[in-house]
């Protein structure tokens, strides 16, 4: 389905119904530091954050950028729906043809922009899978920064391809941990994006003209993906507006994408739509975690967000979880699963791996692990309805594909993918580590 | 162009870095020559940031990205200084 690149982004923020919690500072400065302040963002970003005006003008030299492979494709995946003999009709909106691979670029290329616009000259980031490493490293190509990405080690060694293409765009990447790195108590840490970032800031705070850039789960990486939900409405057109839509849940962007401009609709009684974010049953924050203060990185330093959260020292383990390892969820998000206007959906990794084999046969797209959570949301909602009775339209957030993850894919199909769920002991323990601060602001 | 007396741009800039504390303190107490971190208002860099957006909203002005990100914002004073050039670029 064709369709036009928007020119604004879609702000949530403007049709909430309710105000988000504030943030809490981060602790005091200890005694004797400097009193001068560095700022760690650019101006502009904050404004985005800050915003409450509906829609906001994207920058000329990002549009430009966006028009490049925007507006994305809608298709409607007519061969899967006839495998799975399903009457439901399901779209999907394919994310992964740029040079990223993935959904990320649409906030990637508004952050450099960004960052470049205040005088940065390099910038450093953390990556889980990949996908954001490898924008990051595309959007700061184009907007001449250096750029060192900290990839979580596991993925670092399983998808060697992932950091060919990193540097293949100017990148410096290295895992994270660093190998055998000793941490306290246990060893060696089997790292986590929250670690990743926690490194990557240290590298921003050590070094002149480089700043930390994050890539999902803040409010303006979500504004900055509105672009995908925005084009799916105009290019669905009026008489198929989806009943559901599906984006997978790692942080914020890819689900926040897709759905807030489905949500904004919802909120103003535009439409009537179930928004659904799918997670990893390997890292399931909105399905299994608190409503509650925590930190955004694994520093313990960062300002405090309300969040549904599996605690900033939650780590997956060996299990790949596709990109969704991180251990919290953006505010925004959060609270509107908070207020019951978006749902969560939690699947393990052999069956997500198995729709996605089934999407590729089908469709001849091979989803990244990310997107195939979607895929697989997408498919067992079909079945539900069909067992109702129903017949809805259902959109999903094809967010990136796959071909940097054939490892594991490999693994899946060998019969060697590790299912681990986590155990309930597990996130206490996690859980138990976070500061109680709900009374104190509420107390505000 | 946006005028504004410096008196009135040092009210703009103090009620804006104190609502980031949940207003605490008297507006009166704090000078130009008050610091903004450590130990004087011991406001965090985003929480600074926020203020700029605030201070950007009461006056009308918008400030220069590149200028904030590279002054040492040490000072109510700094802000103050950086809020007059942005009132006089007219932007």
């Amino acid at each position: 389905m064709p369709g036009s690149t928007p020119t604004h982004w879609y702000n949530i923020l403007a049709d909430l119904p309710f105000e988000l919690p504030p943030d809490i500072p981060p602790p005091p400065a200890p005694a004797g530091a400097a009193d001068a302040v560095t700022p760690q963002l650019p101006l502009e970003l904050v404004r985005q954050s800050m915003t409450r005006e509906r829609h906001v003008a994207i920058p000329p030299r990002v549009l430009a950028k966006y028009r490049t492979w925007r507006a994305t494709p809608v298709a409607r995946a007519r061969a899967l729906e006839e495998r799975i003999g399903t009457r439901a009709r399901i779209y999907y909106k394919y994310e992964g043809g740029n040079a990223s691979g993935s959904h990320k670029l649409c906030t990637a290329l508004a952050q450099a922009h960004a960052y470049a616009a205040a005088g940065a000259t390099r910038l450093v980031t953390g990556t889980g899978a990949g996908q954001w490493g490898t924008a990051l490293a595309v959007a700061c190509q184009e907007f001449g920064l250096d750029c060192k990405v900290y990839m979580v080690a596991k993925s670092y060694h399983d998808k060697p391809y992932r950091g060919t293409i990193m540097r293949l765009h100017g990148a410096e990447v290295v895992p994270s941990p660093a190998a055998g790195r000793p941490t306290v108590g246990t060893g060696v840490h089997p790292g986590n994006i929250a670690y990743a970032v926690t490194e990557a800031f240290a590298d921003a705070r050590a070094t002149a003209g480089t700043q930390l850039s994050v890539g999902s789960g803040e409010a303006y990486s979500i504004l900055h993906s509105t672009v995908i939900g925005l084009e799916a409405i105009e290019q669905l057109g009026p008489d198929e507006q989806p009943d559901i839509v599906i984006g997978a849940l790692g942080a914020g962007s890819n689900f926040g994408g897709m759905a807030m401009p489905f949500v904004g609709r919802k909120l103003r009684g535009e439409a009537d739509v179930r928004c659904i974010a799918v997670e990893s049953a390997g890292c399931p924050k909105l399905t299994r975690g608190e409503y509650r203060y925590d930190h955004t990185d694994g520093s313990g330093v960062s300002p405090l967000q309300k969040m549904y959260t599996l605690g900033s020292r939650f780590v997956t383990g060996g299990a790949h979880v596709g990109g969704l390892r991180y251990h919290a969820c953006s505010k925004i998000v959060s609270a509107l699963h908070h207020h019951r206007l978006v749902e969560a959906l939690a699947y393990p990794q052999p069956d997500v791996f198995a729709s996605g084999v089934l999407f590729s046969r089908t469709e001849g797209i091979l989803p990244a692990p990310e997107s195939a959570h979607a895929v697989h949301a997408a498919i067992q909602l079909a079945k539900e309805a069909d067992e109702k009775g129903e017949t809805p339209v259902i959109l999903f957030c094809l967010s990136g594909h796959g071909l940097f993850d054939l490892s594991s894919y490999a693994e899946y199909l060998d019969g060697t993918l590790a299912d681990t769920p986590v155990s309930d002991a597990d996130i206490r323990r996690s859980l138990d580590l976070l500061p109680r601060l709900d009374e104190q602001v509420v107390g505000r | 162009m946006t005028a504004h007396s410096r008196e009135e741009v040092r009210t703009a800039v103090v009620a804006a870095l104190l609502a980031t504390q949940g207003n605490p303190g008297d507006p009166a107490s704090v000078g130009e020559e008050t610091a903004i971190g450590g130990a004087g208002l011991g406001i965090s860099s985003l929480n600074v940031l926020q203020a700029l957006v605030r201070i950007e909203d009461a006056l009308g002005i918008v400030f220069d990205d590149r200028a904030v990100a590279e002054t040492p914002l040490s000072s109510v004073g700094t802000l103050v200084n950086l809020a007059v050039a942005a009132a006089a670029e007219g932007v």
